[in-house]
């Protein structure tokens, strides 16, 4: 096997399915991880459904204001609803716009354009529960002032974005230090449960009444507006036509107290989002959408093969490329050490962040999310594939040198088959690792068993987290145990009983 | 046919010189064809070194290996893997192919090298014969075999491909001392019945003098004295000598009296 043939082999492979997996002729709507993005998302497929003959996708839950709106720009979106706050002092920041421009103008040159306000405006804010604002006599933000040592537990996003905590503290002058991330819909039990003291909230979140949050006032007006609106691609109307004119609906369409009662049967109810977005269209718009909710069965089903599916293609690509990097390695000592090094930084790279630093090269689904595992499992395959070759006695390379074997004969007949048991603990280590790292892919619309426990988590619904989590379980307990089965399949009865190195 | 033409090896590191090792000093050596040679001495004065340039798992720094003026050269591997196939190399531990049956280990060469399998197979059990090795062994994994039927196996292995010479390194050295002067007994047999040339290393005076015509009595990397048993036992070169032949006599009585006489 000549070691250069195959990476060739591995990239050419890649590329061939990069481009396979090009999308097809369809309109794809994306979401966020909290129950009233994925109405809005539910509704706008619903609607470009009704409205044009394209086949139309709903990415739901996918991870984050920057996954989607690079998702946008890069066309693996075409609408996602989004808030002018957030579209200004966020995803626009780093291009300093002009305050006094508006968004049309501000989006018109990336080719995106708006729709809306929509009607209401999801501002952060800070609450906590009502029996602790009256204790501490807390009605505005800057009461908070009086109180440094609450713990504050902010959602993830608020905790990085611009226009959140780092602002918000410089704005108000806060004391507090104890503040950290949290999930956000995990944020309203651990408040109600008096675990942390305060959190951002959407100030359409259902949660507000149904947990009798207080709401501090926000009287320096340091949060901007947060009216919801929905962003698409410019050439939208090219590919479906009557998309965005069917988009632009939405304009006006729902005011806050009717988003509030949405949520409130979204996430409270639980009554399905495409349930909830259906009767939302057919009592408003008159449009009647058909939704075909899939049974709990058939969706585990189907993610349990999207998620077998990264694992394989990404394990496979891996060793293509991971077991020549490995003989190299034990070749070359020097050239070595850097191969280790370099594969053993990438391992060291945060699951997530690997998942967004996918976005700008492969985009959003399948593709980063098998790149992402790819490069995670390179570091087990490499590392094992040298340590079973160097670990090869002296006396058995020697022979199979001085007999006069040529390299390729040696390394197929002889140091491959010897290092193999090693190797096949290296493949089945990164197999592992990626069935519960494949999780995350949800967060990039790669779909996968992470997507009933994103849904779970927004939901705070433990079933269907476990609907994710105990397939995910399984499937690594059925992989180590198919490997353990390979391992004693593949040993030659001469390697067997010896001491696995 | 074999020659090593004033060899120097060095170990050590790469950029300080001072603290090298020389592993070999000028060594010149014509191995006397059809005729065993035995390099011997005590450990650490090159012995093994000298064999492993012979076969080109070691490159010389000054001088050279070579078969019939035919450079053994590590830097060519094209030139070296067609004078290794006239060579058979065994090693203290036999360094079997542990994946592999005895069969496998022995076949595999001559099986790469495409040679006619009805031969092959024909050589195999002459092989087999000449080593007294028990054929329903064969198919045993080295694992499954006793210390000396691996060394067998090894021998075995080495003279598959039929090589004009025959280099071994310590072969019976991490054999217990029955089944040694056994093997002993049979690697003279074999040696005989061959004609090839052979060069033998051992640490042992009575081993070498039992198995081989000429000896080559080696200290710190340089040759002390050349000849046979009796040379080295009666005309000593220098003190060295005769210090390493008394130490081992006692042994040495106790073998084969036929060569202590």
């Amino acid at each position: 096997m000549n070691p250069l043939r195959c990476v060739s082999l591995t990239v050419a492979s890649v590329l061939v399915l990069a481009a396979t997996t090009t999308r097809a002729q369809e309109l794809v709507v994306g979401s966020k991880q909290f129950t009233e993005s994925v109405i809005l998302g539910d509704i706008a497929t619903q609607l470009l459904r009704d409205a044009t003959d394209v086949p139309v996708t709903h990415q739901r839950q996918l991870g984050g204001s920057q996954v989607l709106f690079q998702g946008l720009q890069r066309g693996d979106l075409d609408a996602y609803p989004e808030y002018t706050g957030t579209i200004r002092y966020e995803l626009l920041a780093g291009t300093d716009p002009d305050p006094a421009a508006s968004l049309e103008d501000l989006l018109r040159p990336l080719g995106l354009g708006i729709v809306g306000p929509i009607g209401f405006n999801n501002t952060y804010a800070l609450g906590l529960t009502r029996e602790a604002a009256e204790r501490l006599n807390a009605h505005t933000i800057s009461d908070l002032r009086n109180h440094p040592e609450l713990a504050l537990r902010f959602s993830n996003e608020f905790m990085d974005r611009a226009d959140g905590w780092n602002a918000l503290r410089d704005a108000y002058q806060l004391p507090q230090t104890d503040v950290r991330g949290i999930e956000h819909a995990l944020a309203y039990v651990a408040l109600a449960n008096g675990q942390i003291d305060a959190t951002d909230l959407y100030s359409t979140d259902a949660e507000i009444a149904e947990y009798d949050l207080a709401v501090l006032e926000d009287d320096l007006q340091h949060f901007p507006r947060y009216d919801a609106v929905l962003l698409y691609r410019l050439d939208l109307d090219d590919r479906a036509p009557g998309a965005i004119a069917a988009l632009q609906r939405f304009a006006g369409a729902i005011d806050e107290a009717s988003m509030i009662a949405m949520n409130r049967r979204g996430k409270v109810e639980r009554v399905p989002t495409q349930v909830v977005a259906r009767d939302w269209l057919s009592t408003n718009l008159d449009v009647n959408a058909e939704i075909r909710v899939d049974s709990a069965f058939s969706r585990v089903l189907r993610h349990l093969i999207e998620h077998t599916q990264m694992v394989a293609v990404s394990l496979l690509a891996a060793i293509a490329l991971a077991v020549p990097l490995g003989v190299v390695a034990a070749r070359r000592r020097v050239l070595g050490q850097g191969i280790l090094g370099v594969v053993g930084i990438l391992q060291t790279v945060p699951a997530i962040a690997m998942l967004v630093f996918m976005i700008p090269l492969l985009g959003l689904g399948f593709m980063p999310a098998v790149a992402a595992l790819f490069l995670y499992s390179l570091l087990p395959v490499v590392r094992n594939t040298h340590a079973g070759l160097v670990g090869i006695p002296q006396s058995v390379r020697d022979s199979a040198e001085a007999l006069g074997l040529p390299r390729g004969a040696r390394l197929r007949r002889i140091e491959l088959p010897l290092a193999g048991r090693s190797i096949l603990a290296g493949v089945k280590t990164a197999a592992v690792i990626n069935v519960g790292t494949a999780t995350l892919g949800a967060f990039i619309g790669a779909g996968g068993l992470g997507q009933p426990i994103v849904t779970g988590l927004r939901l705070q619904d433990t079933g269907l987290i476990l609907l994710g989590a105990l397939p995910a379980a399984g499937l690594a307990i059925v992989v180590q145990l198919l490997f353990d089965g390979l391992e004693r399949l593949v040993t030659p009865r001469g390697l067997r009983g010896q001491q696995h190195k | 046919m074999l020659r090593l033409d004033r060899v120097s090896v060095r170990f050590g590191h790469r950029t300080k010189p001072d603290e090298h090792v020389r592993a070999l000093s000028d060594i010149g050596l014509d191995f006397a064809p059809g005729q065993t040679t035995a390099l011997i001495g005590p450990s650490g004065c090159g012995k093994s070194t000298a064999l492993r340039a012979l076969v080109g798992l070691v490159a010389p720094d000054q001088g050279h290996a070579a078969i019939d003026g035919q450079t053994i050269d590590p830097a060519q591997p094209e030139t070296l893997r067609r004078l290794r196939r006239r060579l058979g190399y065994v090693i203290q531990d036999g360094g079997l192919f542990p994946h592999m049956t005895a069969r496998a280990n022995i076949r595999l060469l001559p099986d790469l090298l495409k040679l006619d399998p009805a031969e092959t197979a024909r050589r195999l059990d002459h092989l087999v014969e000449l080593t007294r090795f028990p054929p329903d062994a064969l198919d045993r994994f080295p694992s499954e075999l006793s210390g000396g039927q691996r060394q067998r196996v090894a021998l075995m292995r080495a003279l598959a491909h039929d090589p004009e010479a025959l280099l071994l390194d310590e072969p019976l050295g991490a054999l217990d001392p029955l089944i040694r002067a056994d093997l002993q007994t049979d690697l003279k047999a074999i040696f005989a019945e061959l004609g090839k040339t052979v060069v033998l290393v051992t640490h042992d005076l009575a081993e070498a003098a039992f198995l081989a015509e000429t000896l080559v009595l080696m200290r710190d990397g340089r040759i002390v004295q050349t000849g046979s048993y009796q040379d080295l036992a009666e005309s000593p070169a220098e003190d060295f000598v005769r210090e390493f032949v008394t130490a081992q006599t006692a042994r040495l009585r106790a073998l084969d009296g036929s060569v202590a006489e």
